[in-house]
C-alpha cells in the first residue's frame, strides 16, 4: 500500500512540473525564458553524465567531447551539407552514436582511475584538434550558422522566435528524459545498475558486462550529443573552446549537486547552478565561482546524495 | 548416473607458486560432492578457474560433455554453472528482491528486453517469490542488502546463485563466519534443496567437517593443490594421509 502512494505522489510532482513549465513563459519574458531554455539544455547535457556515473558508476570525465561531436554535427551539416532540420538532427545522432560506440569499444576496458584518465585524454586531445584545424571547426573563432526552420507537414516554424524554440527544446528534453527513464525500467536497465553495484557478481551471473557498458556509455555519449545540438541551434554559433575540459567539470557538478543516479537530480543540478551564475554574474561577475564552490562544498558535506538524495530523506522521514 | 562435469590434469601457476597440480575430478549426475582440504590448498582457486575468473595453466575442464575450458564466466553461467562467494559478493545498495531478480532475469534469458518494465516480467516476477520462499525470506523481500545480518546475506548467496537456474551449483563455503546456529539452519537448508531435487548437482567447499558429513555422499581432499583422495566419506574418514593431515597438521578448525 505504502508503494503505491509513494508512485501516485511521484506522478503527481513531476505533472505538476510539467505543467509548469509548459504555462510558464506565458507569463514570463525573453530573457527569462532564454535562460530557462539554458537550463533545460545544461540538464539534458548533465542527464548524460549522470547515466555513465549515476547508473554505470564509471566517470566520464570527458563529457564535453560529446557536447562538441553534437554541437558540430549541427553545425556542419547545416553549413556544409545545406540539410533541413530533421536531417541535421538525423547527421548528428548517428554521429554521435558512432563517436561513442568506437570511443567506448576503447575505454569501457579500463577501470576506475584508468577510466577518468582516458576520457580527460580523449577530450583534451580533443579540444587541440578543434583548435587547430581552423578550415573545418573555425577554431576559437568558431562558425556561425543560420538556424534551419522547424517543418511540420505544411507548418514552417522559425526556431529563431524564443516561444517556438521553447517548446522545441522542452518536447525534446522531456522525450529524451521519459526514454532515458523508461530505458533504466527495463531489465536490460537494470542489468547496468548490477554492473555499477558489483561488476564481478554481474559477470558471474551471466552478464556480459563489457557490452552492457559499452551500450550505457553510447546511451550517455548521444544524450549529451543531443544537448549539444540543441545547443548549437539555441545560439545559432559554435566554436573550438566547446571541447575544453570545463564543460565536463560542470557536467560533473550539476550532477552531483543535483543528485547522481535520480535522472532528475540533473535538471535540477544544471538549472540551480545555471540560474545562480547567471544571477550573481549580473551582479558580480568575480564572485560567481567562490559561490559555487561554497555550494559544492555544502551539497558534499550535509547532502552527499545530492538535492534529490536530501529529498528522498526528508519524504522518508516525514512519512 | 552419467559423469556430468569433469576436469582433466588441471595445473595453475601463479609465477613460481604451483595453485593446482594436475588435479582430476569428477561429479556424477546427481551427486553432492565435498571439496575439503586445509587453507591454501586450492580449493578457491578450483572455483575461480572452473568458474572462468582465471585461465587454468594447462588441463581441461567438461560440462555435459562439452569443453568450457577457455569461455568467459558470463558464458560458463549461461551453460549452468552458478556459484557463491566465500566472501559475500552481493549488489549491497539494491534490495534482497532486486538482486534476486537480476539473477532470474538473465538466468531464464529475459534480460535483453528494452521495451517492457523490468517488473512487468510475470515470469521473473514468479521466481523471484518461489525462490524468496524457499530461502525464506520473504519478509526480507524489501530489505537492502546492507541492512541485513551476516546470516541472512549468506542466504542471500545461495538465492541468487539458485536464481541463475544453474545445472550446477558451486557453493564456496556456504557457512563462513556463521554462528553455530546459523551454520545447521543452512546446512538443513541446503540438504533440503538438494534431497527435495530444487538443485541435483552440488559441489561444496566447507572446512567444517560436520556440515560435511552431513551433507555430502563424497570427498575430494586437496592439498598444497594435489588431490590426495577422492571417495566415500568412509573412505576418506579411513584414509591415513587424510587423518595426518587434519589431525597432526592442526588445522581441522581453521576457518577462512
Amino acid at each position: 500500500m505504502a508503494s503505491f502512494y509513494k508512485k501516485r505522489n511521484n506522478l503527481i510532482f513531476f505533472s505538476i512540473i510539467f505543467l509548469a513549465l509548459i504555462i510558464l513563459p506565458n507569463f514570463l519574458g525573453y530573457y527569462q525564458r532564454y535562460i530557462i531554455i539554458e537550463m533545460l539544455i545544461w540538464g539534458l547535457y548533465a542527464l548524460g553524465f549522470d547515466i555513465i556515473l549515476g547508473y554505470t558508476g564509471l566517470l566520464n570525465f570527458g563529457m564535453s567531447s560529446f557536447f562538441g561531436i553534437g554541437t558540430y554535427g549541427i553545425t556542419l551539416s547545416v553549413l556544409r551539407l545545406h540539410a533541413n532540420l530533421w536531417l541535421a538532427i538525423a547527421i548528428t545522432i548517428l554521429a554521435c552514436i558512432i563517436f561513442s560506440l568506437v570511443y567506448g569499444f576503447l575505454v569501457t576496458r579500463f577501470c576506475s582511475h584508468y577510466f577518468v584518465v582516458f576520457t580527460i585524454v580523449v577530450s583534451m586531445i580533443l579540444f587541440f584538434v578543434a583548435m587547430n584545424l581552423r578550415s573545418i571547426t573555425g577554431g576559437d573563432e568558431g562558425l556561425t550558422f543560420p538556424v534551419p526552420p522547424l517543418t511540420l507537414g505544411f507548418v514552417t516554424l522559425n526556431l529563431k522566435n524564443i516561444t517556438v524554440k521553447y517548446y522545441f527544446v522542452l518536447l525534446i528534453c522531456m522525450l529524451v528524459l521519459y526514454l532515458v527513464w523508461r530505458f533504466f525500467e527495463s531489465p536490460y536497465g537494470k542489468a547496468i545498475v548490477a554492473v555499477r553495484e558489483n561488476e564481478d557478481r554481474a559477470r558471474a551471473l551471466g552478464y556480459n558486462t563489457a557490452q552492457l557498458k559499452l551500450v550505457s556509455f553510447t546511451l550517455s555519449g548521444t544524450v549529451a550529443g543531443i544537448a549539444g545540438g540543441l545547443y548549437a541551434l539555441h545560439i545559432g554559433f559554435t566554436s573550438a573552446p566547446i571541447f575544453f575540459w570545463l564543460l565536463s567539470g560542470k557536467a560533473v557538478m550539476w550532477t552531483v549537486v543535483g543528485g547522481a543516479g535520480t535522472l532528475i537530480g540533473s535538471f535540477l543540478g544544471a538549472g540551480i547552478l545555471v540560474y545562480a551564475e547567471d544571477l550573481i554574474s549580473s551582479w558580480n561577475a568575480d564572485i560567481y565561482p567562490i559561490i559555487v564552490g561554497l555550494i559544492l562544498i555544502i551539497v558534499i558535506m550535509l547532502a552527499p546524495k545530492g538535492i534529490m538524495g536530501a529529498l528522498k530523506r526528508l519524504k522518508k522521514a516525514s512519512f | 548416473m552419467g559423469v556430468i562435469f569433469n576436469i582433466e590434469g588441471l595445473t595453475k601457476k601463479f609465477g613460481g607458486l604451483v595453485a593446482l597440480d594436475n588435479v582430476n575430478f569428477e561429479l556424477n549426475e546427481g551427486e553432492l560432492k565435498a571439496v575439503i582440504g586445509p587453507n591454501g590448498a586450492g580449493k578457491t582457486t578450483l572455483f575461480n578457474i572452473i568458474t572462468g575468473i582465471y585461465p587454468p595453466t594447462s588441463g581441461k575442464i567438461y560440462f555435459m560433455n562439452e569443453e568450457i575450458t577457455n569461455l568467459k564466466p558470463y558464458e560458463i553461467c549461461r551453460k549452468g554453472i552458478a556459484r557463491t562467494y566465500q566472501i559475500t559478493s552481493l549488489f549491497q545498495n539494491l534490495t534482497v528482491q532486486e538482486n534476486i531478480r537480476l539473477a532470474v532475469q538473465v538466468g531464464y534469458g529475459k534480460h535483453i528486453n528494452f521495451f517492457k518494465k523490468a517488473l512487468e516480467l510475470k515470469e521473473v516476477i514468479n521466481k523471484v517469490e518461489e525462490i524468496l520462499e524457499l530461502m525464506d525470506l520473504e519478509d526480507k523481500a524489501n530489505v537492502a542488502v546492507s541492512n541485513m545480518s551476516h546470516g541472512d546475506q549468506r542466504l542471500l548467496e545461495v538465492a541468487i546463485a539458485l536464481g541463475s537456474n544453474p545445472k550446477i551449483l558451486l557453493l564456496d563455503e556456504p557457512t563462513a563466519g556463521m554462528s553455530i546456529k546459523e551454520t545447521k539452519d543452512m546446512t538443513n537448508k541446503l540438504k533440503e534443496l538438494f534431497s527435495t531435487g530444487k538443485i541435483k548437482n552440488i559441489i561444496i567447499i566447507e572446512h567444517d567437517m560436520e556440515v560435511v558429513t552431513e551433507l555430502a555422499e563424497k570427498i575430494c581432499v586437496l592439498n598444497y593443490g594435489k588431490v590426495i583422495k577422492d571417495g566415500t566419506v568412509e573412505e576418506v574418514k579411513n584414509d591415513p594421509l587424510v587423518q595426518e593431515i587434519y589431525l597432526k597438521g592442526g588445522r581441522q578448525d581453521a576457518k577462512g
